[in-house]
């Protein structure tokens, strides 16, 4: 019997053989053990670093970032001794408050976890609640930022931020995650990738409960957040609050460009909305009434409005039938308040006639163009009209002008400017070879099918300025470098017109007439040559747009500036005035001379008359 | 006389305190939580434990102190009054994971059951030293049968399966003292078929199989001389396994769907990760991320953050494995497995039968906790609710298993005082 203690011995034995080979198999041999048991209990939290600040061509901070607080609730440890008071900071009523926690209670499993309760708490009200919660239990906050505004102005050029969508999400799930911020429109958006800086992890220990209990591996494999660089912008604030002021009550926009550079002084579309407005909890409300203001301030003008440009046209045109050899500074046509060679059609003004192109510019003379074009599109030197057409064509295009000109904004539209295959277009237009100078008369005086936004106009007298030159517009001037803290500015190409230098002088000659003896004489200013040239728009639905273009000084040219204003009837009484204040603003730092047009301008009202 | 004779078991007291300290710095590991918690704090655990282990030190020395002759009469007392504390319990005892099988006492709560396998195993031993006893007696064997039948049955009332199926590891203690070894065999194989069945779930297969083993092991066997005997025999017992096979698959089929789910999880924990599975689930993660050497003291995260239920009472093994990995497991169960040679050994080398018979009751209820307990956390084991001896968390079993362990060694170190004939 005795060795019947062996046997016993010998099966337990053996029972302790094979749990011990069966640990190995499930501790040594097998990785899925350890996988699953970091997967539960080690959670990867992102770290969101603070969007870039973005500066004014000053160097001054134009937007940087403000903490905003989400109040956070954690069902199972939760007590709230005065919901009155709590109510009262939130801004929210009993009924409210009973009804967010009751949502939040209700997920059973998540009661240990946080949970918001209320979001974009300002400073002041996370000051006040931080207080009254000494005796709460089961509240924390949370902070993330909010877009703050040094500058309230440009809201059009800014654009906002909101937190992405599930679309965004899904269709880049490896950079987009639930919550995350996003630049919406305006710079930024078209710098979204700058400014919102590399994410960074933070890898946490997580309990059975989902809370977040330690620091995996001490922290040693979080991958740090970087911040997004600053970005300089063009813009000229100052010049952008008095563009803004200048538009109050009217519909329009003002593009100014430093012709030099290209950079963008200033992009006002009104009417106008402050960028505050669309930040933090404003955002949805704001947005809301924004998009169904019947006068679309959402709508970004410079940038999406297409206008038939009017008679500034003719300075495009003066300079492609100069550079063409169409015409030359002593080609003189006849006027007869209309243009005689096609029935009267277009019609214009009495004036001295016959007129040289600088009279032709200083008086706006329809005839003239009119003439000028028919002259290049018969042009012998040309197979055929074909030729003529796209020759022309080509002109307008190196100029800017049917499509977009890259500004580094969202959303911007090309204008249009007709080609030969379009006209041939049998169903919708004329048909091949069924149209001639005559039929398409009306683009040499900027009407017919041309149409351009206020940013390609900017950009047009820009180049005038700069001689047949001009960098492409855009914002950004400079992105400052991580290591040395210092700005490293952007570079752009120069594009060249091939539009001789000389014949641009011409064309300036006679803008500056333009301002001293003709339609622009209210942009005139003592101190600076201000050349220009102003417009009418004519409107089928109202009052006609008024438009201007001009720069100043004549040498060595600072601004270059476009203004155009909705149903403002004629281009030198309202859009010419306008960029005098803003030019002399510019030039000088203060409006003196054209203090009396600012105030006559200011107390106009295009909108509600 | 007697004194003369005495002679301390310093080894098998130093056993006690490797196991008992290895136990306490796993429940410290648990409930630590990692951070700087005092040893003592009171509030914890582990601080808890440590009182739990004072007072068994102290009651572990008391016993030692005994006469040895004293257990003799004590057992059938301590038999009366452990079965009448057991029934009071099932009427007024408080329910813990739904078993009715606790006794408080203020802050303290005891587990009679625990008790009752020490006094069971010595008025065994009693009645089995009786000169008279054999196993070939049929009466005789019967009642030696119900002093371990009838606390089982009553710790079954009590919803308590686990506890009661402790019980069932006494048929070893009957097989040293003589039992047809064609009884445990049976009732492995038994146990064997009823798994086999529920875990292929197919009859055919399991009939297959019967059949087959019966057929090779009848023509091993086979004899001329005996070959009636021998088939009619091959043919009763592959149809009582047939049947058995038979309706544990029937039975099982009637069972409505959650328990069938219930069972089915025994073999497959994956089915119900949420439910039934969830415990083997966790508890195999835990360990298996152990690795090779560990995740260090108190470093474990899975078990540190809660993930394994009851991870410091029956799943402490959780802790052992993930923070000390294959070898400290291993390194632990080879402590286990060196107590149980020790128990053997102080059961062999007793000198009066109902010493070694309470030897041998020591023997297979340490074993069966070790096994099935250690089993169920690796998977190997359905999820049955009974502690790791010496390690898990909890004064009533700690103090059940120093007094059981305690008197054997009192029994093997007043041996030489004792007149008795080896057996």
């Amino acid at each position: 019997m005795e060795q019947r203690g062996y046997y016993v011995l010998a099966f337990v034995g053996l029972i302790f053989l094979i749990y011990i080979g069966r640990l190995f198999s499930i501790q040594v041999l097998s990785e899925e053990y350890a996988n699953r048991a970091e997967g539960q209990v080690v959670a990867t939290q992102t770290v969101v670093p603070p969007r870039g600040n973005i500066y004014n061509r000053k160097g001054d901070i134009y937007v940087d970032n403000r903490p905003i607080f989400s109040l956070m609730v954690t069902p199972s440890e939760l007590s709230i001794p005065d919901t009155t008071r709590l109510c009262l900071h939130l801004g929210i009523d009993k009924e409210e408050l009973d009804k967010r926690l009751s949502k939040i209670f209700k997920n059973k499993r998540a009661r240990w976890q946080e949970h918001v309760l209320a979001r974009y708490l300002e400073p002041n009200q996370y000051g006040a609640l931080k207080e009254l919660f000494w005796n709460f239990s089961g509240v924390s906050f949370q902070a993330t930022n909010k877009r703050y505004y040094q500058y309230p102005v440009g809201a059009n050029i800014l654009g906002y931020i909101r937190e992405v969508n599930p679309s965004e999400i899904a269709e880049n799930p490896q950079k987009y995650h639930r919550g995350d911020l996003i630049g919406n429109s305006g710079i930024e958006r078209s710098y979204d990738d700058v400014l919102r800086g590399q994410q960074g992890t933070r890898k946490v220990l997580k309990d059975n409960l989902g809370r977040v209990v330690g620091l995996y591996k001490n922290s040693s494999l979080n991958v740090t957040a970087v911040r997004g660089p600053d970005m300089m912008i063009g813009i000229d604030t100052d010049l952008q609050a008095l563009g803004e002021e200048l538009m109050q009550n009217k519909k329009g926009s003002i593009v100014a460009i430093d012709p030099s550079t290209g950079e963008i002084l200033a992009f006002v579309s009104a009417p106008v909305y402050n960028p505050g407005d669309l930040t933090g909890k404003l955002l949805d409300e704001s947005y809301g009434k924004l998009k169904e203001d019947p006068n679309n301030p959402l709508f970004n003008r410079p940038l999406m409005a297409k206008y038939p440009p009017g008679s500034i046209f003719k300075v495009a045109m003066a300079l492609a039938a100069l550079d063409a050899g169409i015409i030359n500074p002593n080609t003189y046509y006849g006027c007869g308040g209309g243009f005689k060679r096609n029935k009267g059609k277009p019609g214009c003004r009495m004036h001295v006639s016959p007129l040289s192109l600088k009279d032709a510019i200083k008086y706006s003379c329809n005839s003239y163009f009119a003439a000028t074009y028919m002259d290049y599109l018969h042009e012998p030197s040309y197979d055929s009209i074909y030729a003529a057409y796209n020759s022309w064509y080509g002109y307008m295009y190196r100029m800017g002008i049917g499509h977009a000109l890259s500004v580094d904004l969202p959303y911007e539209k090309g204008g249009s400017l007709p080609t030969t295959a379009m006209y041939d277009d049998a169903r919708r237009w004329y048909g091949h070879n069924r149209w001639s100078a005559t039929t398409i008369i009306s683009n040499a005086i900027g009407q017919g099918e041309i149409e351009m936004t206020p940013l390609q106009m900017a950009n047009l007298v820009s180049l005038v300025a700069n001689r047949g030159k001009y960098y492409p517009p855009h914002l950004r001037v400079a992105t400052r470098d991580k290591q040395e803290q210092a700005w490293v500015r952007e570079h752009y190409d120069l594009i060249d017109t091939q539009i001789d230098p000389e014949h641009v002088e011409v064309v300036i000659d006679a803008m500056e007439e333009v301002v001293q003896f003709g339609t622009g004489r209210r942009a005139f200013l003592t101190d600076f040559h201000v050349c220009g040239k102003t417009g009418t728009v004519e409107n089928s639905h109202g009052e006609d747009h008024a438009t201007f273009i001009g720069f100043a000084p004549r040498d060595n040219p600072r601004i270059a500036i476009a203004v155009i204003i909705e149903n403002a009837g004629g281009g030198g009484s309202w859009a010419a005035p306008t960029a005098a204040v803003l030019m002399e603003k510019y030039l000088t730092g203060k409006v003196v001379e054209k203090r009396g047009e600012m105030e006559r301008i200011l107390a106009a009202d295009f909108i509600t008359q | 006389m007697a004194r003369k004779n005495y002679e301390i078991d310093f080894l098998s007291i130093l056993l006690y305190l490797a196991l008992v300290l290895l136990g306490w710095v796993s429940i410290y590991a648990v409930s630590s939580d990692g951070g700087d918690v005092s040893m003592w704090d009171f509030g914890t655990e582990h601080g808890r434990q440590m009182i739990w282990i004072g007072i068994s030190l102290l009651l572990g020395l008391v016993i030692l102190g005994l006469d040895s002759r004293i257990f003799e009469p004590l057992a059938y007392v301590a038999y009366g009054v452990g079965l009448t504390v057991l029934l009071f319990t099932l009427f007024v005892g408080k329910e813990v994971n739904g078993a009715k099988a606790w006794l408080t006492f203020g802050p303290a709560a005891i587990q009679p059951a625990e008790f009752m396998k020490v006094a069971a195993a010595l008025a065994l031993g009693r009645y089995m030293s009786e000169q008279q006893f054999t196993v070939r007696n049929i009466r005789k064997l019967l009642i030696a049968g119900s002093f371990v039948i009838i606390p089982a049955l009553i710790v079954i009332l009590q919803n308590d399966t686990g506890s009661a199926l402790v019980f069932g590891s006494f048929l070893i203690v009957f097989y040293r003292e003589g039992l047809s070894p064609l009884i445990p065999i049976l009732l492995i194989l038994i146990v064997i078929v009823v798994v086999l069945t529920l875990w292929l779930e197919s009859l055919w297969i399991m009939i297959a199989i019967i059949a087959g083993i019966t057929l090779v092991s009848f023509v091993v066997t086979f004899s001329r001389k005996n070959m009636m005997r021998l088939g009619a025999l091959h043919l009763a017992v592959a149809l009582g396994f047939g049947l058995l096979s038979f309706s544990t698959n029937f039975i099982v089929s009637k069972l409505p769907p959650h328990q069938q789910i219930r069972l089915k999880v025994l073999f497959d924990p994956t089915i119900d990760p949420s439910g039934a599975g969830y415990h083997v689930i966790q508890s195999k993660i835990a360990i298996g991320s152990g690795a090779l050497t560990g995740k260090g003291f108190t470093q474990g995260s899975y078990t540190k953050f809660d993930f394994v239920p009851k991870q410091e009472t029956d799943f402490i093994f959780c802790a052992i494995g993930e923070e000390f990995g294959w070898l400290g497991s291993s390194f632990v169960m080879i402590v286990l497995f060196v107590l149980i040679l020790r128990v053997y050994y102080m059961a062999e080398n007793s000198k009066t039968r109902l010493a070694r018979v309470y030897g041998y009751c020591v023997l297979s209820i340490l074993a069966f906790h070790v096994m099935v307990n250690i089993g169920m956390t690796i998977g190997l084991v359905p999820v049955i609710g009974i502690p790791l001896p010496f390690f898990s968390y909890g004064g009533s079993s700690l103090l059940a298993f120093t007094v059981m362990y305690f008197i054997l060694i009192n029994f093997y170190s007043h041996r030489m005082s004792v007149l008795g004939t080896k057996v």
